[in-house]
């Protein structure tokens, strides 16, 4: 639902910028190199992606909904909260994914992963007040990653097609699934301590820590669309995201 | 009493000043790619001692930030919508300071290593400092550059001048008291170039210049390069097949090690126990450069539409695959770019140019006049530096003079974060 607003104000956003086209100069190049594609070549850096049209309009789609919209509303983020205050946002909101790690790591049979992961839920949920403070990452221990996409792939399921997704970029038919599985497992703080609230209040707190995990969540995330600055990009992260996740299956 | 202890003194700052050069990575190539081991990195809190205002949690709001202005009001093709504003990251002082500009070497952006570092250097030591992506970065080639046909550094030098006089403006003059200018690599050529352009239009007055292991003649050292590709493998097949099978390793060693996060410490510790040869080092340098001199090639087409690698009269849309066109500007080498796409076009806008005037004016030999007068322009380099022949190191030594400081190891900017080099570097824009 509030994707769907999002999406609306974003496209009535666009929708007004029309520019006017780009036309090709009067210099004619005497050669042309644009060679047929010649399939006896190897590709060892190539990822099967029978649905590269939609993804690369979702990845532009995705650049755009960055720039227009969720980037500017981030460094709003960044620029007025000092930097600890954020550190603890990011903190509170990992520390709640600790269950569905924990869970994950069961699933597999990682023993070690999934006692690592219980032993920060609690010890970070106690001595580090709910979360807020990281404490055993900052003594060494750090944050697993596990998902239930990657328990799936453990057990043996393809990863299937490559597939961008709207907002949560790069992923395979595999894991969107367990996306939906582990955002089951992720409680909202809100769930937790608005019960005793009337209707309308507990429904504008749950929005106000969903967008508030929303901010945080592209905070974290590194990656900024065409940062790279090559315009093969999209062929860039397809591998390089593809390779991460098979390995982190295997780790 | 006094006496003595001065000439303890002196003893110690001969002692010090004298200590070998021991920047530990003795292959040029490897020291490339590599850069410097973090126990051997200049150590940046030595610049600028920790106050209290840095309790400030406010502090960092006068950290790195990434700008874009818009310069040229004109269409931009529809797969490189992004590429509108040309993108800049800017560190400044909240008081009056003298301003410094970096710009990127080849193919790279402001916000490649090599910037970033020098920018926090530089920043810490009390200077504004801009960073510019290359000239050649595709990012500057759609939203700047008059041509958008990279490599010519006339050209390339003018749109650069024009970008940084805009954003000098920008940030505003009465904030600045002196500017200075810095480059690595190409960079490094074009703001040998930049410099003399500046004594004619005389729009900064360059307080200090410093070219970091500058390009002398810019064919010359991209052939260097092109060639570390050509004389190491027979075709494309066995490039891709060796990195291919470099990825394989990392990814081995990645799955089987407890580390989580894939940085630069894993990756010293990774070549510590397992160096590349030098064919591998070589084939990987060349590859990166083939990669980076595709994305300049097959930006400049689509923008110019001049049917070079996309067919001429074909609009390439956001949802088209684009492996075909990497396929095909990677099979470009440098060379071929200049006599099949760039001297064509200077040829088609200015019959009278030739070849070797077009490449004469891409050396700083053109300058050579200038750079022997001006006492405000310096080199540091390395002897090792894969991209300098012999004639060009002599060219430095004969045009700079004591101007010229040259390290005995290094490779190609591989020693930019050593402590000596930071040292001489802060020591040289702080007198």
């Amino acid at each position: 639902m509030r994707i769907l607003f999002l999406i609306v104000l974003f496209v009535s956003v666009v929708g007004c910028a029309s520019a006017p086209e780009h036309r090709p100069g009067p210099f004619q190049a005497p050669v042309h190199r644009g060679l047929a594609e010649d399939s006896a070549v190897e590709r060892p850096f190539l990822v099967e992606d029978p649905w590269e049209g939609f993804n690369r309009r979702m990845y532009h789609f995705n650049a755009q909904l960055d720039r227009y919209v969720y980037l500017p509303v981030v460094n709003v983020y960044e620029e007025i909260l000092p930097d600890p205050v954020q550190q603890g946002v990011s903190n509170i909101f990992n520390n709640l994914k600790e269950i569905s790690i924990f869970v994950n790591s069961v699933l597999q049979g990682k023993a070690k992963k999934a006692s690592v992961s219980l032993g920060r839920f609690i010890f970070n949920t106690t001595i580090g007040v709910g979360g807020l403070f990281d404490v055993l990452g900052n003594g060494g221990i750090p944050q697993e990653q596990e998902d239930f996409g990657q328990t799936l792939g453990f057990w043996g399921a393809p990863a299937g097609p490559y597939l961008i997704l709207p907002v949560f970029g790069p992923s395979n038919v595999r894991d969107t699934g367990g996306l939906a599985v582990d955002a089951v497992m992720n409680l909202n703080p809100a769930d937790m301590f608005f019960d005793g609230m009337g209707w309308a209040a507990r429904s504008t707190a749950t929005t106000g820590v969903y967008s508030v995990k929303a901010v945080d969540a592209r905070h974290q995330v590194k990656f900024r669309y065409y940062e790279t600055g090559s315009p093969f990009e999209y062929q860039l992260v397809r591998f390089f995201s593809s390779k991460k996740r098979e390995l982190d299956i295997h780790k | 009493m006094f006496r003595a202890l001065f000439a303890c003194l002196l003893v110690l700052s001969g002692v010090v000043s004298a200590h070998a050069y021991d920047y530990p990575i003795k292959d040029p190539y490897m020291a490339t790619i590599m850069g410097t081991p973090p126990q051997y990195e200049y150590p940046l809190g030595d610049i600028r001692p920790a106050t209290f205002k840095d309790l400030n949690p406010l502090k960092d709001l006068g950290a790195i930030r990434g700008r874009e202005i818009l310069l040229k009001e004109r269409p931009v093709p529809d797969i490189l919508w992004y590429e509108d504003t040309l993108q800049y990251s800017v560190a400044l002082q909240r008081r009056v300071a003298p301003l410094l500009f970096v710009i990127a070497g080849t193919g790279s952006s402001h916000q490649s290593g090599t910037c970033r570092y020098l920018q926090d250097v530089f920043y810490r030591a009390g200077f504004h400092v801009v960073c510019l992506s290359s000239p050649t970065y595709p990012n500057f080639v759609v939203s700047v550059s008059s041509t958008q046909v990279p490599g010519y550094i006339p050209h390339d030098v003018a749109d650069l001048y024009a970008s940084m006089d805009a954003i000098a403006n920008e940030i505003g003059r009465d904030r600045i008291n002196g500017f200075h200018l810095t480059g690595f690599s190409l960079g490094g050529t074009q703001s040998a170039f930049l410099a003399e352009l500046d004594q004619r239009e005389k729009r900064f007055g360059f307080g200090k210049v410093l070219l970091l292991n500058p390009a002398v003649n810019l064919l010359t050292s991209v052939s260097i390069l092109d060639h570390m590709l050509a004389d190491n493998v027979t075709d494309r097949a066995e490039a891709a097949r060796m990195v291919a099978a470099l990825v394989q390793e990392l990814s081995e060693a990645y799955r089987s090690s407890d580390e989580v996060n894939f940085g630069d410490e894993f990756l010293f510790t990774l070549f510590d126990s397992r160096p590349l040869s030098e064919k591998e080092l070589k084939i990987l340098i060349g590859v990166a450069f083939r990669l980076s001199l595709a994305s300049m090639v097959f930006t400049s087409d689509v923008c110019t539409g001049a049917g070079y690698i996309v067919p001429r009269g074909h609009v390439v849309t956001r949802e088209e695959p684009l492996s075909p066109y990497l396929d095909a500007a990677v099979s470009v080498s440098f060379d071929d770019y200049v006599e099949e796409y760039l001297m064509p076009f200077l040829a088609f806008h200015d019959p009278t140019i030739t070849r070797q005037k077009a490449l004469a004016a891409c050396s700083l030999e053109a300058i050579a006049p200038f750079l022997r007068t001006s006492s405000n322009v310096a080199v540091m380099t390395n002897a090792d530096d894969p991209i300098l022949t012999r004639d060009n190191l002599s060219f430095l030594s004969r045009t700079f003079g004591p101007r010229l400081t040259l390290y005995p190891v290094g490779g190609h900017g591989g020693n930019l974060r050593y402590r000596d080099n930071v040292a001489a570097m802060l020591d040289y824009f702080r007198k």
